[in-house]
């Protein structure tokens, strides 16, 4: 078998699926089992948990295709630095190339990847499909994280909608996904917190499929109907994940960026909603929220 | 006459003792919990008791979780699954109490199924979920008198019989209130669970 090399150069902007995805599918669809796959970083000036999120399952999907692992270069320091915070190639190692540049920092002691992180960032999680139990445990270290980013008695109901939040979309991604889930959380200027979930999995439509089959749907319909409460369960029951979480944008006067497969839509607060047909397929589901913390006075209710 | 069952019980069984604080999250979890524990709880209580689920040292339980362990009993329970059983609970926290009031929400919403639910807590029953006026009024003056019958609620709401009985039966159909036969003449009388 011939066997290529590729570089994967990352756009600047890997923080906004919606851009980078398209910009970087049309090269996956090249690649074949046995090449050597390397991820170039270059162009990446600062990743966000979005970024993060994309980047690990970019580095999976690669893996699954080529069986080989993934190299990355490039990296500017800041962004080594951010990525060696989060524990990306730690909680990455099965499908990243070991570099002599990785061994000189990387964290090797897995329990610290529980441990409570003194910035407002926790390091990236990485959960087996339907390992609901696991999921499970990790939020007895995730709750301890949120109370140091917010001690205020107040923000005892904000810090349960963000796990509220969290277990809502990474259980659909357990459950539905066929394939690993990754997640992460990060505080801004203690004024919002941002979550991002992704796989590399089946995507929404795939999901949906199983109990309707609405071939002639594009995947961002399929988003727009799984927002509305519909699920692929054989036993109907269910589908109210993606409504709490929007229930919580909307109070939170926040954000959720799905993009699944080919499809993307966007909600902003209350009312704003936007789509996007992408031109490729990435594959799996991605979910990224902003929950604002309330102002005492302003609060959507 | 109540019969508590302990949800942290079933917590550590899945979890472990030495945790600080317990989760119960997703539908699986849920579903399972329902199927393998809860269900045959139920039916273990006596006929005529109340068993209540309860939440205490339980740090969030999510919205699908709640909709499994609870919300899916209490409809087995009102189609009669459990005989004269009833189901509620107590000690839920702020984080679990929104989550729960959100799968109320959507199981009405998305499945029409409305599901209130009895809350034991601080001694007073409080209903969770938006029941309607006229049903809420009736059970408000049953939470004040403890015990009613329908002439009661004709002569204190100042409507007819056959409305008022109907106002308790609804309340019945929901298995917020347990309802059992006067022994001297036709009819039931109501009181709390």
């Amino acid at each position: 078998m011939n066997c290529s090399d590729h570089v994967l150069e990352l756009p600047n902007n890997i923080n906004d699926w919606a851009i980078a995805t398209d910009k970087v599918c049309w090269k996956i669809s090249k690649i074949n089992q046995g090449d050597i796959v390397k991820v170039n970083l270059g162009k990446v000036d600062f990743i966000k948990p979005s970024g993060l999120i994309l980047l690990s399952v970019l580095c999976r999907h690669l893996y699954n295709i080529t069986r080989k692992k993934i190299i990355i270069e490039g990296m500017q320091y800041e962004v080594y630095k951010y990525l060696n915070k989060v524990s990306f190639f730690n909680v990455c190692q099965d499908y990243l190339e070991e570099t002599e540049f990785y061994k000189i920092s990387v964290f090797s002691d897995i329990k610290n990847i529980m441990s409570v992180n003194p910035y407002n960032t926790i390091k990236i999680m990485r959960v087996k499909p339907k390992d609901f139990i696991e999921f499970t445990q990790l939020n007895t270290y995730i709750g301890p994280i949120l109370n140091s980013w917010l001690p205020e008695s107040w923000s005892n109901e904000y810090k349960s909608d963000i796990q509220t939040a969290l277990a809502e979309l990474c259980n659909n991604s357990i459950e539905h996904s066929e394939s690993e889930t990754f997640f992460t959380l990060q505080k801004y200027k203690n004024e919002w917190v941002e979550l991002s979930i992704g796989d590399a999995g089946i995507g929404i439509s795939g999901h949906l499929r199983l109990k309707y089959n609405w071939l002639e749907r594009r995947d961002v319909d399929f988003i727009k109907v799984a927002l509305q409460g519909k699920t692929g369960r054989k036993s109907g029951r269910g589908g109210f994940g993606l409504q709490t979480v929007q229930e919580l944008v909307k109070q939170y006067n926040g954000e959720m960026n799905i993009h699944s497969l080919k499809g993307s839509v966007k909600i902003t607060g209350s009312k704003n909603q936007s789509e996007i047909n992408h031109n490729y397929s990435f594959p799996g589901t991605r979910c990224h929220v902003i929950l604002r913390k309330p102002n005492m006075f302003t609060k959507n209710m | 006459m109540n019969r508590v069952f302990k949800l942290v019980e079933l917590a550590k069984k899945r979890f472990g003792e030495a945790q600080s604080e317990y989760y119960m999250l997703s539908r699986p979890i849920g579903a399972e919990d329902a199927e393998t524990f809860i269900k045959n709880e139920i039916m273990n209580t006596p006929a005529g008791f109340t068993f209540v689920l309860d939440f205490q040292n339980i740090k969030l339980a999510d919205v699908s979780y709640v909709d499994e362990v609870l919300l899916t009993p209490i409809v087995e329970c009102c189609s009669g699954l459990f005989g004269e059983r009833y189901i509620a609970v107590a000690n839920i926290n702020e984080g679990t109490m929104n989550n729960l009031e959100a799968a109320i929400l959507y199981r009405d919403k998305n499945n029409k199924e409305f599901v209130p639910v009895v809350n034991k807590s601080n001694s007073k029953n409080v209903i969770i979920g938006n029941l309607e006026k006229s049903l809420r009024d009736t059970y408000d003056y049953l939470v004040l008198k403890e015990q009613v019958t329908a002439k009661d609620i004709v002569n204190h709401f100042d409507i007819d019989h056959r409305n008022a009985s109907t106002r308790l039966k609804r309340l019945y159909d929901y298995r917020l209130v347990k309802r059992q036969a006067l022994s001297d003449e036709n009819g039931f009388y109501y009181e709390l669970l």
